[in-house]
């Protein structure tokens, strides 16, 4: 029962209702069930019924179950069932309709939870529409439509620059499970939030096969950013029959199509084809249809064209709404060439795809711009966006191309070493965390920076602070700037001028060196060694990292699997020294600003006076010896300069902190973490188990800010001595 | 191929046969006499339905049910479709035969149901309203069906036309859950 009537007006209601009851006799076109189960039942008679009629199964006790015409074969039809399938049985009388399925439509459907009938699972009533569409039509003609020309902004940064959504498109997002796919085409249906009432995108979402506490999940986020008022889910859950899951996205995209077809925007997402498609395939088998590739019936192809050719730019003279839509195709281990992901690929007008290693390797939203594209959406580009993100595909992919040369050589010459920098903090730029969709113009401006070179003086993982500091600054002191842009959607000479005025600016206030420091910064040249490696996990780029920087002396051929043992906590030659080597060594924390060598002078001397037979110049001269090979620092916050000494049964550690940082490369200018290993060969696997430790140790997300946010040596011994990291086996 | 459709087709034949050699009425006489069978004794139409592989224990079953009481012709139809491995179309093809008489003669079945016996005049009525729409001789069965609690259904070309009490109150049941 509706939420909106009162209880005075039920009587009237009955009143109306009883006396509107048409008491003559109802004649009907009737058949027979004969086979009922698994979902769809087989009827005999009905011989005027129509492919995709609606039928009534007429259950003892008055109720009635739904179901829709699937075969019309030469004695019998095949019915696929909704709700309440199992109550059919053998016998039933089942009775035609007339009419094909259809779907309440309009306004009041927003803000609502339908199933693909359009009847409401929100508790919140019947929807006060009168208004309804057939599910299963086609598309618009040629002659009404018309090029995608306006933009559909998502709010992420690597979409809107480099593969951008027209309204009207239809854009495929396909990745391996938990890489993202749904993050992105919510944070979409998000950023329509800030369109104006007159350019309104109304969203759809269609939940197919997917857990109902995930339907939740997903009404409850848009619910609290203020996007559930102008979004319709269309929910076919797990448990429900597969003729729900076959029709939900029909019933969504003729829901759509009355935004689009009344001249306004509208989105769809269909989350995801790949299990429409297995329901589809479901059906097909049961009601015996001949099963072709990967089991698919041969008409599966259809079934996907059919519905995505619905989305369109409607010409002015219909109006010139538009449906966006945004299906997505789930693949098995990135295998794009099987069968589903093939046929929507070539269907749709461009995808974006989604990397597992990415993901994992913390790069958020794990968009392969190498292979992602968009065929239509660059004609609906804003100018601004267009001319300053031109050359950004390019620019990462010469990056991503001299990564993965990285790893094999650590000497580079100058040019190298600023083209991956730039690469590095483009990278950088462009992640961005779930349900913060950033304003087009917004978006303009980092990325204008970023490949202006202008942010290449300042360490990678300061990035994301000057990107917020920067737009805070930008929203306070530079809105007519901002305005301006906005009505212009391009970037004038003038306009160009300005905004390196602001940038300079904002330059000038920007302070790199404060200690806030974004935990995800500073893996980032780790990060793109692990996109070109492929499976790469987080400790094989461990390992990976302490080989390349690991003492020559301390070097053998068994060397990566005896790291790997230590990783895996399976070496039983050290029985957890690195606790007590913690608790007893000497910890820097000079408050002067200390350049490399005169940090290693002065542990030098700490060391020579523990240990007298050893120079202090030796020590030093070993210490910018083993530097100068190649840089002991493992990224751009810690370092592990490492020495082997003569003599026997010696290993100790000296650690410094310097909290304005220590110019290590051009790559590390400001390291602050510093670990100096000094060790007689005879130490050698011990040596390499405190190399682990530490790296184990600062592996911890939190441990950037835990360091230079420590009071003083105690608290840094603390941050050390109770770091997670495997601790090595007794006996 | 399912049943009906081999149901029909054996019919067919059979009644071609009967037509051309001047047995139909033997031959209508033997399709009444498998239907009252069937309805009878359940299990003998249950054991033509699940047989599926047809051995010398099958072939003496037919011979002993069904082959001493038949026609020549209907006899022979009978044994062809179960030498075919047809036997589950048995059940169904008096009924096919039924309708292609009824179509031949320009005759169609109608099947009232009633709460209560049914009036000589509402039978009457009934057969003449059917006979109207249809445009056919009307022959009527029927059966009484507490059920309905008073009116009546009619079957009939494939429609139902739903006169009853039962049938009213179901549809103002769910006039009413619309609100």
């Amino acid at each position: 029962m509706r939420d909106d009537i009162k209880p005075g007006e039920i009587l009237d209601l009955l009143k109306k209702k009883i006396a509107g009851f048409e008491s003559s006799p109802s004649e009907s076109e009737v058949g027979k069930v004969i086979q009922a189960g698994d979902g769809i039942a087989r009827a005999w008679g009905l011989d005027n019924v129509l492919s995709g009629e609606l039928v009534e199964i007429d259950i003892p006790g008055g109720d009635i179950v739904h179901g829709m015409v699937m075969n019309l074969e030469e004695d019998s039809i095949g019915i696929i069932l909704f709700a309440g399938c199992d109550k059919v049985q053998e016998g039933f009388t089942v009775r035609r309709t007339g009419r094909v399925a259809e779907v309440p439509v309009g306004e009041a459907l927003l803000g609502r939870v339908v199933d693909p009938l359009g009847i409401p699972i929100d508790g919140k009533g019947e929807p006060a529409t009168t208004q309804k569409r057939k599910v299963e039509i086609k598309g618009p003609g040629i002659t009404d439509r018309q090029d995608v020309q306006e933009p559909l902004q998502t709010g992420i940064k690597a979409i809107d620059a480099m593969i951008p959504i027209g309204r009207g498109q239809r854009e495929l997002i396909i990745g391996d499970r938990r890489t993202g796919k749904t993050a992105i085409a919510v944070d979409t249906i998000i950023n329509q939030k800030n369109n104006a009432e007159e350019d309104r995108v109304y969203c759809f979402y269609v939940a197919i096969g997917q857990k109902r506490s995930s339907v939740v999940q997903l009404v409850e986020t848009l619910r609290k950013h203020g996007a559930l008022e102008y979004t319709t889910i269309i929910a076919a859950t797990a448990s429900d029959p597969a003729a729900f899951q076959y029709l939900a996205p029909y019933a969504a995209v003729a829901m759509s199509e009355y935004f689009r077809d009344h001249g306004k925007h509208a989105l769809i997402v269909f989350d995801d084809l790949t299990k429409h498609a297995q329901a589809y395939r479901e059906i097909s088998l049961l009601m015996r249809r001949s099963p072709g590739r990967e089991a698919y019936p041969g008409d599966i192809f259809y079934l996907h064209s059919r519905l995505l050719e619905r989305a369109a730019k409607m010409s002015d003279e219909k109006g010139g709404g538009s449906l966006t839509a945004l299906p997505i195709v789930e693949t098995q281990e990135g295998d794009v060439s099987a069968y589903i992901p093939t046929n929507v690929i070539s269907i749709t007008d461009g995808q974006i795809f989604l990397e597992a290693n990415l993901f994992n390797s913390g790069l958020r939203p794990a968009i392969n711009v190498g292979i992602s594209v968009s065929r239509v959406g660059g004609d609906a580009q804003i100018t601004a966006m267009k001319k300053t993100a031109g050359s950004l595909r390019i620019d990462l992919a010469q990056f991503r191309e001299l990564a993965a040369f990285m790893q094999f050589s650590s000497d580079l010459d100058v040019t190298t070493r600023k083209q991956l920098d730039r690469g590095e903090r483009l990278t950088e730029i462009l992640k961005q965390h779930q349900y913060a969709p950033l304003d087009v113009f917004k978006q303009v401006l980092i990325i204008k920076a970023a490949l202006s070179g202008r942010l290449d003086k300042y360490p990678s993982n300061r990035l994301k602070r000057y990107e917020t500091e920067f737009f805070n600054y930008v929203d306070e002191n530079e809105t007519s700037f901002m305005d301006e842009l906005r009505a212009a959607k391009a970037i004038s000479k003038e306009a160009d001028k300005e905004l390196i005025r602001i940038f300079n600016d904002f330059d000038a206030k920007f302070k790199p060196d404060s200690a806030d420091v974004d935990i995800d910064a500073g893996y980032t040249v780790n990060m793109a060694m692990a996109i070109n490696r492929g499976q790469a996990s987080f400790n094989r780029d461990m390992i990976n990292l302490i080989e390349s920087v690991t003492a020559r002396e301390l070097a053998t051929p068994s060397l990566e699997e005896e790291l790997q043992q230590i990783m895996d906590g399976k070496d039983v030659l050290e029985k957890d020294r690195f606790d007590q080597l913690i608790e007893n060594c000497t910890i820097l924390d000079p408050d002067e600003t200390e350049d490399i060598e005169g940090a290693f002078m002065h542990v030098s001397e700490i060391i020579s006076e523990t240990y007298p037979e050893l120079a202090v110049q030796t020590l030093y001269d070993k210490l910018i010896e083993r530097e100068q090979t190649s840089s002991t620092a493992l990224t751009s916050f810690f370092a592990i300069p490492h020495i082997v000494i003569e003599g026997e049964n010696m290993f100790d550690i000296i650690i410094m902190r310097s909290r304005k940082g220590i110019h290590f490369s051009d790559t590390c200018p400001n390291v602050h973490a510093i670990f100096f290993l000094v060790g007689t060969i005879d130490q050698r696997h011990y040596h390499l188990v405190a190399l682990s430790a530490i790296a184990q140790i600062v592996q911890n997300p939190a441990f950037d800010k835990e360091w230079m946010s420590a009071r003083d040596v105690s608290t840094l011994r603390t941050i050390l001595r109770y770091g997670k990291r495997k601790r090595e086996k007794k006996g | 191929m399912s049943g009906p459709a081999i149901s029909v087709r054996y019919a067919t034949a059979l009644y071609q046969v009967a037509d051309e050699m001047g047995t139909l009425d033997a031959v209508t006489e033997d399709m009444l006499f498998m239907n009252n069978l069937m309805n009878e004794a359940p299990e003998i139409k249950q054991y033509c339905q699940k047989t599926r592989k047809i051995n010398s224990q099958v072939l003496s079953f037919i011979e002993i049910a069904f082959l001493p009481y038949v026609s020549k012709h209907t006899g022979s139809m009978i044994d062809t479709a179960v030498r075919n491995g047809r036997l589950t179309a048995l059940p169904l093809i008096p009924d096919a035969f039924s309708n292609i008489a009824n179509e031949k003669s320009g005759t169609a079945m109608a099947f009232l149901e009633t709460a209560h016996e049914p009036t000589d005049d509402l039978i009457v009525l009934i057969k003449e309203r059917m006979q109207l729409k249809t445009n056919k001789n009307i022959k009527l069965e029927h059966t009484v069906n507490p059920d309905l609690l008073g009116g009546f259904k009619v079957w009939c070309e494939g429609r139902m036309i739903d006169n009853s009490v039962a049938g009213r109150l179901i549809r103002m049941k769910r006039l009413l859950r619309s609100i």
